[in-house]
């Protein structure tokens, strides 16, 4: 079954003349547990349909279903919910809240559901991160590769259906990067995550499941590259 | 952590830095409140002790309703008490006398005097119908004291009474005078005068309600129950009006004036409030952004905000509250010790609980007001603000700047200022708020002094002879003899004669009242002028002025016919000696002409520093008996004291709001200075140097300043005309005039403000390194 169904999915920014088409009927599917890389070039489209698959924008048209739900058919507040329980972001600048520890930053989307955290999960997920020692550290007294742990556990901690990473290595140096790459690999397989996640890297997409190529607004299936 | 809410707290703790602005403001904005309502309750005491001295502590006095209606009254709930009072002769006017001195007579009971007046000031109330008591003056007049007799002489015969104290209902119409003592006695004794003398009998019945903030409806209640005519009905207006429950037009207009100056203050509090928070918020777009791509609702970043700008509240009210207690304490002492007289009983270090809590409520009422719009601000950054790391100044802007880029720095400054159309909105807004509470309080001093006359009059005078019912018994003789006493400076003499048969050239006008003025009063009214040229008054050249105000018909340029003679109305003043209502004021020689009087009405003494009671005692002897001898000294002190008064709170105030505005400005420009600061970096990177910065956030700063001087400047003139016609035309005649020298000082604080605004920012981001402002974020 299809965790994710993009069906023609077109943006257009402007009108007329100014018009610049960023997406151009854009229609594939990932199933459940799959790992996802999209590359291309810079200004191919590729972080527009991610925002697309988030919710985060609106298409011109075409629609995208998660787990069943078209979700541009949702209004704000439910669309919000929906987010909340089922997508994680995982940002190039980690986004961490600067005031709040490791432990409460990797919790804080849980308490946005008014849910209580799972002490357990929380354990096991700091345990995965190796951000045990760290865990009442505030980000500012992390690494580049630390923070971006922290940013993946709170994209975990929600166990979302379904995991969105911008460039997340795109501040880390060699060895975060291979470090953040196993980890996200591991989740997926261990918690069943679909993971889409953009990158400019070819060594880092190969470690995907699949490789999608965006190219002037037009989606290409590099097909499986995986073992 | 519970909750996403305790990030509320926990940021607090880290954020102060760029939290302190906020709170500053918020503490402003607190102690504000907490100052003026305190203060505000401290004089409501202090008058409410020294009116019910002076008017009693009655609410509403009843006329022509029998003894078994007030009955059915009094059993009223809502009643506390009630009491009967009488007088005869409080003008002097009839031949009835208590030894040498005229005597007003009271008849009363005991109600009246112990619990509606509080008349007592020695000795005790009278018991039975032999007992009076008398006016304190009588201790001088009449050389009396308690348990002497006296002899109440009246016309069909005297009668003998015990004085069994002293003490008055109205103190103030006593208080200086030696021609007229009030005699009280209980109502049998005064109604065996009256019918002795064959005078009508017709008591007025005093009523003091439970709650004085029911007055007003119980009132209505009971002239509707006994269906009492509206004259019938009068109220007690200074106890009334402090408790806010005056029908009084006045009081009404003065309701409505206090009402409109605290939501302005209180406007003026949310947009100072409101602007900085939404910098705030403009700061940490990328915050909110990264909040709604991790799941936060709208709601709940509206809840966010809200709950943060309340935290702010834990700080921020209990300092802004203590400090407002501090200010007032401050302001009483004043009141108290260095301006005296009606504010000598002022409490200095009371606390009112009025002003703490009017000073947290609003406090936070204002915080979560001034919290809805940039709550709703941040709740509308989109979540893709986070993964784009655009900010929301970034996003809002559609279209390019259409102004010709001749000089890019102010060009972009002015654009920073205009971008966003609610920052712009909110901060024109509060720097007009502020030129048009400079513009209306300015004409609340007018109001105050043109209240006060004996304050701008130079004629005004130390001690007054006046004859009986403004009779003409003062010759030039007695005047030419008083200014040759040791420690009188300056003698004048006026005369009055009222109800004088008159043909206008305005139909409703049947009489006048004439009023003389001696050519030292005409020299000083030059002041008073308000239309018209006064030297054309001056010697027997049968021109007159008028007393400019709501009750007088007599105009300027109006022709009247007196005694066969034609007189024409050539100038207007703003107050007179006498009532205004049909007054005409001539020279002394036009009156002489009209009247055919030479003799005075009254003659006002100015006492040199020189005047000792000497100089009074022998004033007083020249007097004569039959003349009303009345030192004016104390009341002029009290007025020139309450003027001082009205003047340091009204210029306090504008004082403080003077300093919200300039603190409002440089908050805003310093945070508007903070959120771009990353984008100021870049520009320095590129080439921009520090000149072209400053000239920059200048460009900004004054694009707000101009702004809000034009909206305020429009509003506030138009306002300030109303209020100045409404207030002191109606009432004094005074035109209103463009306030050209205010407008300018309004100009040049403008001015400042957006200079002092652009100083520190500027220097700031100029002595920053250009890499750290590309990096903070």
């Amino acid at each position: 079954m299809n965790l994710l169904e993009v069906s023609n999915v077109s943006k257009t920014y402007g009108s007329g003349e100014a018009a610049v088409k960023a997406l151009k009927k854009v229609s594939f599917s990932v199933p459940k547990g799959e790992y996802v890389a999209i590359v291309g070039e810079s200004g191919s489209g590729k972080s527009t349909l991610l925002n697309m698959i988030g919710a985060l924008d609106t298409p011109t048209s075409g629609k995208v279903v998660i787990s069943g739900k078209e979700i541009f058919s949702m209004n704000d507040r439910k669309l919000t919910i929906f987010r909340r329980r089922n997508i994680g972001f995982i940002f190039q600048a980690f986004n961490l809240i600067p005031e709040l520890t490791v432990e409460q930053n990797i919790v804080f989307p849980m308490l946005l559901d008014y849910q209580k955290p799972d002490r357990k999960y929380l354990e096991e997920l700091l345990s995965v991160l190796n951000l045990k020692e760290r865990r009442n550290h505030l980000p500012s007294q992390l690494s580049g590769g630390q923070q971006q742990r922290v940013a993946i556990g709170r994209a975990l901690f929600t166990r979302p259906a379904l995991i969105l990473a911008d460039e997340p290595t795109g501040n880390l140096d060699s060895q975060n990067t291979s470090e953040v790459i196993a980890l996200l690999k591991e989740a997926s397989k261990k918690y069943e995550q679909t993971i889409i996640m953009i990158t400019h890297s070819r060594s880092i997409a190969q470690t995907a499941d699949r490789i999608l190529q965006v190219s002037d607004g037009e989606l290409t299936d590099l097909g499986r590259c995986r073992e | 952590m519970k909750s996403y809410l305790s990030l509320v707290s926990i940021s607090g703790k880290v954020r102060k830095r760029q939290n302190r602005m906020t709170i500053f403001c918020v503490i402003i904005s607190v102690l504000l409140v907490t100052t003026i309502f305190s203060v505000a309750d401290m004089w409501i005491r202090a008058s409410s002790e020294g009116l019910q001295q002076k008017h009693g502590n009655w609410h509403i006095r009843l006329e022509n309703i029998s003894q078994d209606t007030a009955e059915e009254i009094s059993r009223h709930p809502d009643v506390a008490a009630i009491g009967w009072s009488e007088t005869f002769n409080t003008d002097g006017d009839q031949p009835f006398y208590i030894g040498e001195k005229k005597a007003a007579l009271y008849g009363v009971d005991s109600i009246y005097l112990a619990e509606l007046v509080n008349a007592l000031e020695e000795g005790a109330l009278p018991q039975g119908d032999n007992d009076v008591m008398l006016s304190s003056n009588a201790r001088l007049a009449l050389d009396v004291k308690i348990g002497d007799h006296v002899t109440v002489k009246t016309p069909s015969g005297d009668t003998d009474f015990t004085v069994c104290g002293f003490g008055s209902d109205d103190a103030e119409y006593y208080q200086g005078q030696t021609y007229m003592v009030a005699v009280y006695m209980m109502r049998d004794a005064y109604i065996s005068i009256m019918e002795q003398n064959h005078i009508p009998i017709n008591p007025s019945c005093y009523i003091q309600f439970q709650d004085v903030s029911k007055a007003s409806d119980i009132t209505s209640e009971i002239r509707q129950q006994y269906n009492l005519p509206e004259g019938d009905i009068s109220e007690n207006t200074a106890i009334m009006g402090l408790a806010g429950q005056s029908s009084n037009e006045s009081m009404k207009n003065i309701y409505g004036i206090a009402a409109v100056l605290f939501v302005i203050v209180l406007l003026a509090g949310v947009l100072m409030i409101s602007g900085s928070m939404n910098s705030n918020v403009a700061q940490r777009t990328k915050f909110f952004g990264m909040m709604r791509c991790i799941g936060a609702s709208r709601q709940q970043i509206i809840r966010y905000v809200r709950l943060e700008a309340l935290n702010w509240c834990k700080t921020a009210v209990p300092v802004g509250v203590v400090t407002g207690t501090a200010i007032e304490w401050g302001i009483c002492a004043f009141l108290r010790y260095g301006i005296g007289g009606e504010f000598a009983t002022m409490p200095v270090f009371a606390l009112s609980p009025v002003g703490l809590i009017s000073g947290a409520t609003v406090g936070i009422v204002t915080v979560l007001l001034a919290a809805q719009s940039p709550a709703k601000r941040a709740s509308k950054v989109p979540p893709m603000a986070a993964v784009s790391g655009n900010s929301d100044t970034v996003l809002s802007v559609r279209h390019t700047t259409k102004r010709k880029i001749r000089k890019v720095e102010r060009t972009l400054g002015i654009h920073h200022a205009t971008a966003s159309k609610k920052n712009w909105f909110l901060l024109t807004a509060s720097f007009s708020l502020s030129i048009i509470l400079f513009l209306c309080i300015s004409v609340g001093l007018d109001f105050a002094y043109e209240l006060m006359p004996s304050v701008n009059r130079s004629w005004q005078p130390d001690i007054t002879l006046t004859g009986y019912a403004n009779e003409r018994v003062l010759d030039q003789g007695l005047s030419d003899a008083i200014s040759r006493i040791t420690g009188v400076e300056l003698v004048w003499g006026s005369s009055y004669t009222e109800h004088v048969p008159a043909v206008s050239s305005q139909q409703e006008i049947d009489h006048v009242n004439i009023t003389s003025y001696s050519e030292y009063m005409l020299d000083c009214e030059d002041e008073s002028l308000v239309q018209g040229n006064i030297s054309e008054i001056y010697g027997d050249s049968g021109k007159v002025m008028t007393v400019l105000d709501k009750d007088n018909p007599i105009k300027v340029g109006d022709t009247i016919q007196v005694a066969g003679q034609e007189i024409e109305v050539v100038c207007g003043i703003s107050s007179g000696l006498y009532p205004g209502e049909y007054s005409i004021i001539c020279s002394q020689e036009t009156f002489a002409r009209l009247t055919g009087e030479e003799n005075y009405s009254m003659i006002g003494i100015q006492l040199s520093r020189q005047a000792t009671d000497e100089t009074v005692k022998q004033i007083n002897s020249l007097a004569g008996s039959n003349v009303i001898f009345t030192d004016e000294r104390q009341r002029n002190q009290e007025d020139a004291n309450s003027w001082l008064a009205a003047k340091f709170l009204l210029y306090s105030f504008m004082a403080i709001i003077a300093m919200i505005t300039l603190f409002n400005i440089i908050n805003s420009i310093s945070m508007s200075v903070t959120a771009r600061i990353k984008q100021y970096g870049a520009m320095r990177a590129v080439g921009m140097d520090g000149e072209q910065l400053t000239r920059m956030i200048a460009a900004e700063a004054f694009t707000y300043a101009v702004s809000g001087l034009i909206v305020g400047s429009g509003i506030g003139i138009v306002l300030s005309r109303f209020l100045y016609v409404k207030l002191v035309t109606r009432y004094f005649g005074s035109q209103w005039s463009l306030p050209v020298v205010l407008l300018a000082i309004i100009v040049v604080f403008d001015t400042v403000s957006a200079a002092a605004a652009v100083y520190a920012p500027a220097k700031r981001i100029r002595n920053m390194p250009i890499t750290a402002t590309i990096n903070e974020l």
